[in-house]
């Protein structure tokens, strides 16, 4: 590990090896949203990908008893037994309610509404999950909270911590094969940022998540002043996690702040607003960053779509498949994307499948997304390895 | 009303468009195992065709669609043929490049879509004209040359013709003048037909429910000796002991030669019924639709998977189906996200389109062993446990020498 920032890493669990910097995919119930198990393994590092799923997706269905009557834990239950998973106890789907949390326990809002959850109840739901990781319970405030509240959040989520790791001690073995992450928090407040990432870390976790960073609860600004000097206060030797901070730009910005994992709701926001992430290929190309990017490309000298060729070369950027001007494009979405979706279909027909509303589309772009979005963390570690990080960010610029 | 048979371009072309060949013939009833020689595949049968209504099957990719291993899908000629349109067709070379499906295809005329989704305004001898919202002067004309124009530019294997496409319960006059019209369009289609070398056009037979009507209309329409033939006007709520007598009685006339297609049946116990009678290919929006509203289909009838009883079941679907959603999932899980994921959906498609296809297998399987009888009772037993078998099945078995 390189120190507190820009640092490569590994999480190993089991046999399984994730390098960071990298991102846990997204699911909700289980569900990578459009996407079934064989085309999540069309994805070039399917056997380790680690799954995140968020409480209140399963807290309700499947719920505590049915999974007690399953008896073999979520991720076989939900499919994706060979699969490592991560639960975390926040969920940046919803309206984050922080005012509905109490000094024993937290709100989880659901389906049919809100549940109360103490450290126990959600320490009990995790002993039936068997999950790799978890998250403790927290309560997290955004940056506009008032002092004393930012306070008793950072207060009552040490409270939280503690009382699921008292469970453990007492448990003996049932939660052995699982491990907890601390939550920091300290919404908007230097001191309490400190303070929870301080007392966070004397506690034996495994890792460490920071809460309250999404851009509903803070202004973009803070959160890079804020981040650093957070982590700075963790120790080295434990990875970092990030909720909602999702688009390169900002990711490059995190890592350097000394963010190691991220998850993945950024692809698929994309996905639900007809939009394909493109990486600069020949930018990347150019500076000698990965095997695969060398490959020359067939019809460079093509000119037709001259415009979109040029765009996707130098700069990030996105492109909005419900555009007219995709109608007629029967080349790929990406020229030299090797994901599903790019060596099968063309972009005429993923615009064709949007226009008329077909679930296909929305498969289609998921996907390339989340294939896109592993080629960028590829490109991470790559330049971070071989000393091209400064020449990276710039093609990443916000 | 007598009308000229069109020129014998179609009968030089069908060597090479479709090759037909039995395999097999079950030694007591009708049914046959046949090999459907098409330009992109040859197709098995029987055989079960899923409908892929907008160029895509509902959410799944045609990477799985052919995993499942269907040989041929088929696409609707409304749909695509609004949107995208036959130009953009054109450009994109055709349905199978568009959707990046390499087997076959078989795109229905627009008749019946139409007449099922727009305000019907009028049959005249042009074609059909609809009310639409998409056009200019407010009116849809579909005639047989407009829809075999946009057929060509899709350019499926298969193509039908327009037929003139009545509620099988109406009776009196208007079936009559349906069966004739629908022959005459017959020949427009064919003088329009512009790929007889790579499509195959297929022709209707109709008639209602009436035996002299259905017979009068065969004798005229083989004569035009298309590729393949297809029975229409039927699956549309008549009475089953009616439904499976007009089946039968038509592919009793049907020359032998060439693929029989009864359009718009796909229960499974319809498609063995069927398949005893003789007929070779069907499609059905049934599995896919109902997939969609949480129903899998089971050797044994169905699960509504939406109910509570499954809440906690933890079996799959089927133990003995080796698709991956039987492979990977519970009745239970399947039961807490139908509601909300798509992906439900998928994976409800996935099953049932396996489940389709392993039934239309096994049919063929036992016609090729020359053991269909003992399968069809092996599958009433497994669907009707309590041996409350259908009197119209009982019947219709019995007639070609099937005793349940």
């Amino acid at each position: 590990m390189a120190g507190s920032c820009c640092r490569l890493g590994a999480l190993q669990f089991g046999s399984k090896v994730v390098e960071t910097p990298a991102f846990f995919i997204y699911n909700r119930s289980g569900v990578v949203p459009h996407i079934t198990p064989d085309l999540l393994e069309t994805l070039n590092n399917a056997p380790s990908i680690v799954m995140h799923t968020p409480l209140a997706s399963i807290l309700e269905e499947p719920g505590l008893e049915k999974l007690r009557k399953y008896g073999k834990g979520l991720a076989s239950f939900i499919g994706y037994k060979d699969n490592s998973f991560y639960i975390s106890a926040s969920d940046y789907q919803g309206e984050a309610m922080y005012q509905y949390n109490e000094n024993k326990s937290v709100s989880v809002w659901t389906k049919t509404g809100r549940t109360k959850v103490t450290a126990d109840d959600y320490s009990k739901f995790i002993e039936a999950c068997q999950p790799n990781w978890y998250q403790c319970l927290c309560d997290t405030v955004p940056a506009n909270a008032t002092t004393k509240r930012t306070r008793k959040s950072v207060d009552r989520t040490l409270e939280f911590l503690d009382q699921c790791l008292n469970y453990r001690q007492k448990q003996g073995n049932s939660l052995k094969a699982t491990e907890i992450w601390a939550a920091v928090e300290g919404g908007g407040l230097v001191d309490e940022r400190l303070r929870s990432a301080k007392e966070s870390a004397k506690r034996p976790v495994f890792g460490f998540t920071l809460e309250g960073f999404s851009s509903d609860q803070m202004n973009v600004d803070t959160i890079f002043e804020l981040l650093p000097l957070t982590t700075q206060n963790l120790p080295d030797d434990k990875p970092r996690l990030i909720h909602a901070i999702g688009s390169p730009a900002n990711i490059i910005k995190a890592i350097e702040s000394g963010i190691d994992l991220f998850d993945a709701y950024y692809p698929y926001n994309l996905t639900e607003n007809n939009l394909a992430m493109v990486l600069p290929r020949k930018a990347i190309r150019s500076l000698n960053l990965l095997p695969k990017f060398t490959e020359v490309e067939e019809d460079e000298n093509d000119s037709s779509d001259e415009a979109k060729r040029l765009d996707q070369s130098t700069t990030f950027s996105l492109l909005n498949l419900r555009e007219d001007k995709f109608k007629e494009d029967f080349t790929p979405m990406v020229r030299g994307c090797k994901c599903f979706s790019c060596t099968n279909h063309t972009s005429a027909y993923i615009h064709h499948l949007i226009i008329n509303k077909e679930m296909l589309g929305g498969v289609l772009l998921m996907i390339h997304n989340l294939f896109q979005y592993i080629e960028f963390f590829d490109c991470i570690r790559a330049s971070l390895k071989n000393n091209k990080w400064k020449e990276l960010q710039a093609l990443f610029k916000a | 009303m007598t009308t000229s048979v069109s020129s014998s371009s179609c009968s030089s072309a069908i060597s090479r468009a479709l090759n037909f060949k039995i395999a097999a013939e079950c030694t007591t009833s009708k049914a046959r195992a046949c090999l459907i020689g098409l330009p992109k595949c040859t197709v098995e049968s029987p055989v079960f065709m899923p409908v892929g209504t907008k160029g895509t099957m509902k959410g799944l990719t045609s990477k799985q669609i052919e995993d499942i291993g269907f040989q041929i899908i088929l696409g609707n000629t409304y749909h695509l043929g609004t949107n995208p349109g036959p130009e953009l067709m054109e450009k994109a070379n055709g349905l199978h490049d568009f959707m990046n499906w390499k087997r076959s295809i078989l795109t229905d005329s627009g008749g019946y879509q139409m007449v099922s989704l727009l305000e019907l305004s009028e049959v005249t001898e042009k074609g059909v004209q609809f009310a639409s919202p998409y056009s200019d002067d407010g009116i849809l004309l579909l005639t047989p040359e407009k829809s075999i124009e946009i057929q060509n530019a899709l350019g499926a294997d298969i193509i039908m013709q327009l037929d003139d496409v009545v509620s099988s319960t109406l009776v009196g006059p208007r079936v009559e003048e349906a069966m004739h019209r629908t022959i005459r369009w017959l020949d427009r289609c064919i003088s329009a037909h512009k790929n007889s070398h790579r499509q195959n056009l297929f022709c209707i037979v109709q008639g209602g429910l009436d035996m002299d009507l259905r017979r009068k209309c065969i004798e005229e329409i083989v004569k035009r000796d298309t590729p393949g033939i297809a029975i229409g006007g039927l699956s549309g709520g008549e009475e089953k002991q009616v439904f499976w007598k007009v089946v039968d009685l038509c592919t009793s006339l049907l020359p032998k030669d060439k693929p029989r297609y009864l359009m718009g049946v796909g229960y499974a116990l319809d498609l063995v019924v069927c398949s005893a009678l003789g007929v070779d290919m069907y499609d059905c929006v049934y599995p896919t639709r109902t997939a969609r509203f949480g129903t899998a289909l089971v050797p044994w009838g169905q699960l509504r998977l939406k109910q509570s009883q499954f809440s906690a079941d933890f079996n799959p679907i089927d133990k003995n189906c080796p698709c991956l959603t039987c492979k990977r999932y519970t009745r239970a899980y399947l039961n807490s996200i139908i509601k909300q994921e798509t992906v439900a959906c998928h994976l409800l498609s996935i099953h049932n389109l396996t489940y389709q296809i392993q039934l239309m297998r096994s049919i063929r399987k036992s016609i090729l062993e020359n053991k269909f009888p003992q399968f069809v009772k092996d599958f009433m037993k497994e669907m009707f446990p309590d041996a409350n078998y259908p009197q119209w099945a009982i019947d219709a078995f019995a007639s070609v020498k099937i005793e349940l």
